[in-house]
């Protein structure tokens, strides 16, 4: 008798399948959907694209026309959040977008271009402008001359002082 | 002259009919699972896209037998839509046609079983087995019901059988028949041969575009030949309601047979045979009544 | 405890690592097979075994056999060391019949030879992979590309019945495996596996350029449906490697999900078998309640499937107190509506003939090759993850373990009905206790090759992940093994002599999961001989014959 149940039951209780492409259907609060970059908030540190797992963040710095170009490929994006975690400023964020058919793959990327700032001293491009304002903000307390400098000058620079301090030291 | 203008509008019918009560069985199967299901023209969408689509033809079939088959079974079954009225009363009758019609049926299946042995593939192979394990086993029951049916009747003729008189003998075959009907008409539990988790479509499995069509439309063409012939057998023979008897009932029957085919799970071959060879003792027990003339 | 430590020591085996969780045993080349045989005889199973290349810290190879050993709550890691210039370890499948595949493995990938082992033949790497090219030793880079060779397929031809290719492509598998089954009429006298057609190189790619925290993503996504547990074994082994604690909170939460995910799971299982009973509206009723603990994984987790939740140290996301009764309120309407639905299949005679007998794996063959999860349990051997070696929450929690001694379908059909209405119990109790405070330590070192085992309870058994760890946050080796790895070694077991209409149900009753495993072949065949796999169109041109 238990057919003759299920019949019963099935018929006392309306369809469930849901109308979606011609209704919206309710998505819940912490969905995560299609990442978005602001590139007016963005500085260009990079971390969302060290964390990202399936490498659907990247980065590349241009040294000739001195620009960093950053990437969101929605390709391979896996919507796990991790950038939206690692990011500074609130920069990425997850929406809840989730139709990301299209018919051209151009739509999938995000480009973000930012300026690069050169070495005050020996005029080499370093990292984008905005992240030594952010550094010089809310960074570390360090020494602010270090951030306008490339690797390569910070070193020598550094010892050099190490140096005149030790011979100060010394005198 | 009237007769042959009947057996034209009933054959049409049917072939128009047949596909679209498919369509509505797979929507209250829908139902029943609360789905919304397709809508019911879908099978002759099907169909018709189909009979469109090329046909890939299996590099070790034997040619000839692997295309004639469906045709085959499609005529077999079309020829039986001339002695056994659908809509309209009045079809060919010649004595001796009941024993056709039984013999048409075989032989669409042993149709089928031709086609899947000349595809040369292993699991239309399988299927083809099952196929005529349940074909032999359902020619015993019709077996009996022609037999019982002629006892009953003192006649082969269809035409003396419309419609059958009530005596506890041709009630007890009326059911007797409903169940070989819902078995013949390959339906969940004895949809064996087709399986299609376990042998993936069975004999049908290497047939494409228009053959593979020819073979769905043949399955449902059966499905409501055995279906009118039940009809046949209970409805009166004043045609008004004859006809809105028929109407009602080529719809219902087949719903509910959906509704039914719906809450079943498919039995194993041997569990099927098992069950057949247990129903023909009902069989043998109505022949021998009507041998009484109860 | 102290029994399991004594047989080790007997057999010459050195303790290294005493891990609450699992013991590292050191052993030489000459003892190994003694030692497993004796471990065996001690009531642990084979769990899996990893090899590994370490030349760069010590310039030899390692083999490690995982065995579980439930009785003192451990799993025993044997650690056999051989030479570059002399890569042979005795084989011990002779003793422990689970250890075929593993050992094979370790050959496809490594080159260590076993010796004495039955059946030396590729298993995971593809028929044109050229010989003597190792892809999991450290001197072959990650992105390096193979050039394949041409290989002449081997076939066996059988006289005696019909070779009936299930697969690459079937309805019955959902994914690419093949299963070659001997026919004779409709009964199976014989069958054959082979699998790894979509191996997919994680490890090498974990290896070679993922973080810890970027290959929970990539362990997640090992499978389409447990994904969630195999995050959370990799965690487990990382955190066990170094040794970090992980706070209660993110215990309970892991436990939950982890238990969502098998309700899921389990519920998806009982629409496919009764889709391939040929009962599909038993099979729309399953999945539509399925989908309530669907949209209850999306409201905890933000997401359909349960991804993207945790990382090592923790879980990444918390549940407040709504989500928790949304969670309470759907569950409470599937186990209501499930036990309705197993009722009433249940009386339905046809479907209870189709798997009542069918598909019998004795208890002591179950044993020796180490079956895991429902089917071990649906043999009648009580062994579950969650109670041998309690992981996550669910040393603070109650349930049973439901064990059936039929050794069908049916039982393992049973164990899997039981265990949805335990879990739903488990994640009433976790909602119930959950502790407050944080989800996540944030900050921990990284010790280099350190050792450490994780092992969770998958819908589908026991999983079992093994790492080593390297410096600068990066693992050395990675294995993860999923359930089905050890549970397929049996369907050849189950389906000799069974009817030919019961294999797609047989094989659909250890609920394989093919890309979590695809790593695989099975070669159960009365020559003894191995094959190579055939195409369809081959089999077809053997029965034209």
């Amino acid at each position: 008798m238990g057919r003759l149940r299920m019949l019963i039951d099935s018929l006392s209780h309306p369809r469930v399948t849901e109308k979606y492409p011609y209704e919206p259907i309710p998505i819940p609060e912490d969905f995560r959907g299609k990442p978005e970059i602001d590139p007016e908030k963005c500085i260009g540190c990079a971390a969302c694209a060290r964390v990202c797992p399936p490498n659907a963040i990247t980065f590349r710095d241009d040294h000739e026309q001195g620009y960093r170009v950053l990437q969101v490929f929605l390709g391979r994006c896996i919507f796990c959040g991790r950038c939206q975690d690692s990011c500074p400023v609130g920069a990425i964020k997850l929406t809840k977008e989730f139709e990301l058919v299209s018919l051209s793959k151009d739509d999938l990327y995000q480009v973000v271009k930012l300026e690069l700032a050169k070495c005050v001293r020996c005029g080499k491009y370093t990292v984008p402008y905005r992240y030594i304002k952010y550094l010089m903000e809310k960074g570390p307390k360090i020494l602010k001359y270090e951030l306008l400098l490339c690797p390569e000058c910070k070193s020598e620079v550094t010892t050099l002082i190490k140096y005149h301090y030790a011979q100060e030291v010394h005198e | 002259m009237n007769a042959i203008i009947a057996v034209i509008v009933n054959v049409i019918f049917a072939l128009l009919y047949a596909p679209l009560i498919d369509g509505v069985e797979r929507k209250i199967k829908a139902r029943v699972q609360r789905r919304k299901g397709p809508p019911i023209q879908q099978t002759w969408y099907d169909i018709l896209k189909l009979f469109k689509k090329e046909e890939i033809m299996p590099k070790d079939a034997t040619k000839s037998i692997f295309i004639s088959a469906p045709f085959m079974a499609f005529l077999s079954v079309l020829i039986s839509y001339l002695f056994v009225p659908t809509i309209l009363p009045g079809a060919l009758y010649f004595y001796g046609d009941i024993i056709v019609v039984v013999y048409l049926l075989a032989f669409s299946s042993i149709a089928f079983f031709l086609g899947a042995f000349s595809s040369g593939n292993p699991y239309a192979q399988v299927g083809a087995n099952r196929e005529m394990s349940l074909a032999v086993v359902e020619e015993i029951l019709l077996a009996f019901i022609v037999g019982s049916l002629a006892v009953l009747n003192r006649s082969l003729m269809l035409n003396k059988m419309f419609p059958l008189e009530i005596k506890v003998s041709s009630i007890i075959l009326l059911a007797f028949y409903l169940v070989v009907m819902y078995i013949a008409s390959a339906r969940v539990p004895f949809d064996i041969a087709e399986a299609e988790p376990e042998i993936v479509e069975g004999p049908f499995i290497e047939y494409s575009g228009k053959y593979l069509a020819m073979c769905k439309y043949t399955i449902f063409l059966k499905r409501i030949l055995l279906t009118s012939l039940f009809l046949n057998f209970v409805l009166p023979e004043n045609v008004l309601w004859r006809t809105v008897g028929y109407v009602i009932g080529v719809v219902v029957i087949p719903v509910v047979l959906a509704m039914i085919e719906a809450h079943m799970g498919r039995m194993r071959i041997d569990q099927a045979v098992r069950f057949m060879k247990r129903l023909s003792v009902i069989g043998i027990f109505a022949w021998v009544i009507s041998l009484f003339g109860w | 405890m102290q029994d399991i430590k004594r047989v080790i020591e007997e057999n010459n085996g050195k303790i290294v690592v005493e891990h609450d969780y699992f013991l590292l045993v050191e052993v030489s080349r000459e003892h190994v097979r003694k030692l497993a045989r004796a471990l065996f005889e001690a009531g642990a199973y084979y769990s899996t075994g990893v090899g590994s290349d370490e030349r760069p810290k010590n310039g030899f190879f390692a083999m490690y056999h995982i065995l579980n050993h439930e009785e003192s709550k451990k799993y025993i890691v044997l650690k056999v060391e051989t030479p570059e210039h002399d890569l042979r370890i005795p084989s011990i499948t002779p003793e422990i019949e689970g250890a075929n595949w593993a050992e094979r493995e370790a050959h496809d990938v490594l080159g260590i030879v076993f010796e004495g082992h039955p059946e030396p033949e590729r298993l995971i790497l593809p028929d044109d992979w050229p010989e003597g090219v190792y892809p999991l030793r450290k001197d072959f880079k990650y992105n390096e590309k193979v050039k394949p060779v041409r290989k002449e397929e081997k076939f066996v031809e059988r006289e005696d019945a019909l070779v009936l290719p299930l697969g690459p492509f079937h309805p019955t598998l959902h994914e690419p495996e093949y299963f070659e089954i001997y026919v004779d009429g409709e009964t199976i006298v014989g069958a054959r596996y082979k699998g790894f057609f979509v191996h997919r190189g994680l490890e090498k790619l974990a290896e070679g350029r993922l973080t810890i925290h970027q290959i929970p993503f990539v362990a997640e996504r090992i499978c389409g449906i447990c994904g969630y547990t195999h995050m959370i074994c990799y965690c487990q082994a990382v955190e066990n490697a170094i040794g970090l604690e992980v706070p209660e909170r993110a215990e309970y939460i892991r436990t939950l999900l982890l238990e969502i995910e098998r309700i899921h799971s389990h519920i998806l299982w009982f629409g496919v078998v009764y889709h391939l009973l040929g009962f599909d509206t038993g099979f729309m009723h399953a999945w539509r309640i399925r989908e309530k603990v669907m949209d209850s994984a999306e409201i905890l987790t933000g997401n359909r499937k349960t991804y993207g939740m945790s990382l090592v140290g923790g879980v990444r996301r918390d549940i407040d107190e709504d989500k928790k009764e949304k969670t309470l309120k759907a569950l409470r309407e599937v186990s209501q509506e499930m036990k309705n639905l197993f009722d009433d299949v249940l009386a339905m005679k046809e479907i209870l003939n189709r798997i009542e007998d069918v598909g019998i794996l004795p208890k002591d063959r179950a044993r020796s090759i180490g079956v895991v999860g429902p089917v071990a349990r649906g043999s009648g051997i009580n062994t579950d993850v969650r109670k041998d070696h309690p992981y996550a929450a669910y040393k603070y929690l109650d349930f049973k373990v439901p064990v059936y001694n039929g050794c069908d379908v049916l039982s393992r059909y049973l164990v899997r009905a039981d265990e949805i209405f335990e879990s739903i119990y488990l994640i009433e109790q976790v909602l119930d206790q959950m502790p407050g405070g944080d989800i996540m330590v944030e900050r921990f070192e990284v010790p280099e090759f350190s050792v450490g085992v994780g092992a969770t309870e998958a819908p589908r058994g026991e999983d079992v992940h093994f790492v080593i760890t390297h410096r600068g946050s990066k693992v050395y080796r990675w294995r993860p093994r999923a359930p089905t790895y050890n549970n397929l070694p049996s369907v050849p077991v189950m389906l000799e002599g069974e009817h030919l209409a019961d294999a797609p149900a047989i094989i659909g009753s250890i609920d394989p999961c093919f890309s979590c495993t695809d790593h695989v072949t099975i070669v159960d065949d009365s020559t003894g001989k191995i094959l190579f796999r055939g195409s369809l169109e081959d089999a077809i041109r053997r029965l034209k014959r």
